[in-house]
């Protein structure tokens, strides 16, 4: 074992210093400069489908083994390459290694023609529509859906109000039910009579500035500590790029469309509806129990952001026979990014998926 | 691995500050003073927004405003059209399955 630091001589100490002084200078100009950002997103993709700023992905796996399909859907209010972070930290890349076929609806960045799309526009046309696309181009005639955070939200909409939807099974990971448990990122909305329009920006959304103070609401002084404990390990390559990345996804919202905001304000959070079972779409009455298909619902413990009570209580709503729970000691991202997500998280979405397909011959 | 003493300073002064903060955004009282906030500052957008629009009008020439209204009701249009597109293809599929069988 090396010698602690506590026995190194004061003038290795004082060499060690100079080393991390210089690798601290250049970590910090290249910070400042921009330069040598990780690249994220990097698995090969095809874009199959386009509807308005969505893309419909299709990765590329030499090696499928598995069908019906995995179709994913992201969070709609930030960006979906979370789940393919870096080669050997993806989501995605793991989920391909398993043989598995893997398509993600991928929502773009939303502007002014996006600001009329309500939870209907998502639930009942383009994730349907994505979801025939996935079978025509896969030869299937069903596929497995999961849903990441508010990804997850839609989805459990969309098996709702679609039961006769091809839906092979259902996995939700990070994806809250009861609202108000939210806690300050929605307290706002839920305990005041905020008019959404007031915050909506020019192009009639939420703008990624504001979801960005909703969710640093969460961690007043989360920033500050960031910042503090890279200016102490800057010299550490690993660190800095680790730092880029998280912080920069952190940081890197996308505008949360007007009409679902409203409608997230008013069903979701003030009405509760996915818990009372009040939720309307397209005039329609929707409750949970009216999904069957098999179910996961996947949460971390230690969750800030979407916090357990928040996302528990999916598993007393849901009405398919065969649910599970997945309750993992992580944190929002700790779910699908890092060592501990790939050791123990991943390897059980995929269990679970490999479950609910069949080999191909 | 020694952490440096301002980092130690850091950490004692998060570690008793945080938690109070976050008892204090957790209150009504917060919650109220942003929603306040909020709609202080788009009705003051909005004022300004209408005064400048008036002076703009009076010489003939679009204001922010209009440009506003004038993208908003594009891209209303874009929505119409791309649901009507995704209503036409599902309705196009229904029609050929039906066909095949």
């Amino acid at each position: 074992m090396p010698a602690p630091t506590e026995q190194l001589s004061t003038l290795d100490r004082v060499r060690r210093e100079i080393e991390r002084a210089a690798l601290r200078t250049r970590n910090g100009i290249k910070l400042a400069a921009g330069v040598s950002k990780p690249k994220v997103g990097q698995t090969p993709k095809d874009v199959v489908w386009t509807f308005g700023r969505a893309e419909l992905w299709h990765y590329r796996n030499e090696s499928v083994r598995f069908t019906p399909p995995l179709l994913i859907i992201p969070s709609l209010v930030s960006r979906s390459y979370i789940l393919d972070l870096t080669p050997g930290n993806s989501l995605i890349e793991a989920l391909l290694q398993a043989g598995l076929d893997v398509y993600m609806l991928d929502w773009g960045v939303p502007d002014e023609r996006d600001a009329k799309n309500r939870f209907e526009d998502y639930v009942d046309l383009a994730i349907p529509a994505a979801i025939r696309q996935v079978c025509r181009r896969s030869n299937t005639s069903e596929v497995n859906l999961l849903g990441y955070c508010f990804g997850g939200v839609l989805t459990l909409m969309h098996a709702a109000h679609n039961p006769s939807s091809p839906l092979r099974s259902l996995t939700v990971v990070a994806t809250p039910v009861d609202f108000p448990r939210l806690g300050p990122l929605v307290d706002v909305i839920g305990r005041t009579e905020l008019d959404v329009d007031s915050v909506l920006g020019d192009d009639g959304n939420i703008p990624p500035q504001l979801i960005l103070q909703g969710f640093r609401s969460l961690a007043p002084m989360g920033d500050i500590t960031n910042y503090v404990n890279l200016l102490d390990r800057m010299w550490n390559d690993d660190y800095v790029a680790g730092h880029q990345l998280m912080n920069g996804w952190a940081t890197d919202h996308i505008p949360l469309p007007g009409a679902v905001a409203r409608q997230t304000a008013t069903r979701l959070v003030r009405d509760n509806a996915l818990m009372t079972g009040r939720l309307e779409l397209g005039g329609d009455r929707v409750s949970l129990t009216d999904i069957s298909v098999p179910f996961l619902a996947v949460l971390g413990a230690r969750d800030t952001i979407i916090p357990e009570a928040a996302s528990a209580p999916v598993m007393d709503l849901v009405g398919s026979s065969q649910k599970e729970l997945l309750r993992m000691d992580g944190g929002h991202v700790g779910l699908v990014v890092g060592k501990s997500a790939h050791r123990k998280t991943i390897p059980k979405l995929i269990e679970f998926l490999q479950q609910r397909s069949e080999p191909l011959t | 691995m020694k952490i440096p003493s301002w980092v130690e300073a850091y950490t004692a002064v998060q570690t008793r500050l945080e938690p109070r903060l976050q008892e204090l955004v957790s209150t009504p009282t917060f919650s109220q003073v942003v929603a306040v906030a909020a709609t202080l500052r788009s009705t003051v957008g909005r004022t300004v927004d209408g005064v400048n629009a008036r002076v703009l009008h009076t010489l003939n020439l679009p204001a922010g405003t209009d440009i506003k209204r004038l993208r908003r009701q594009v891209g209303d249009l874009d929505h119409e059209v791309r649901s009507l597109r995704l209503e036409l293809s599902r309705y196009v599929e229904e029609h050929d399955d039906a066909g095949t069988d």
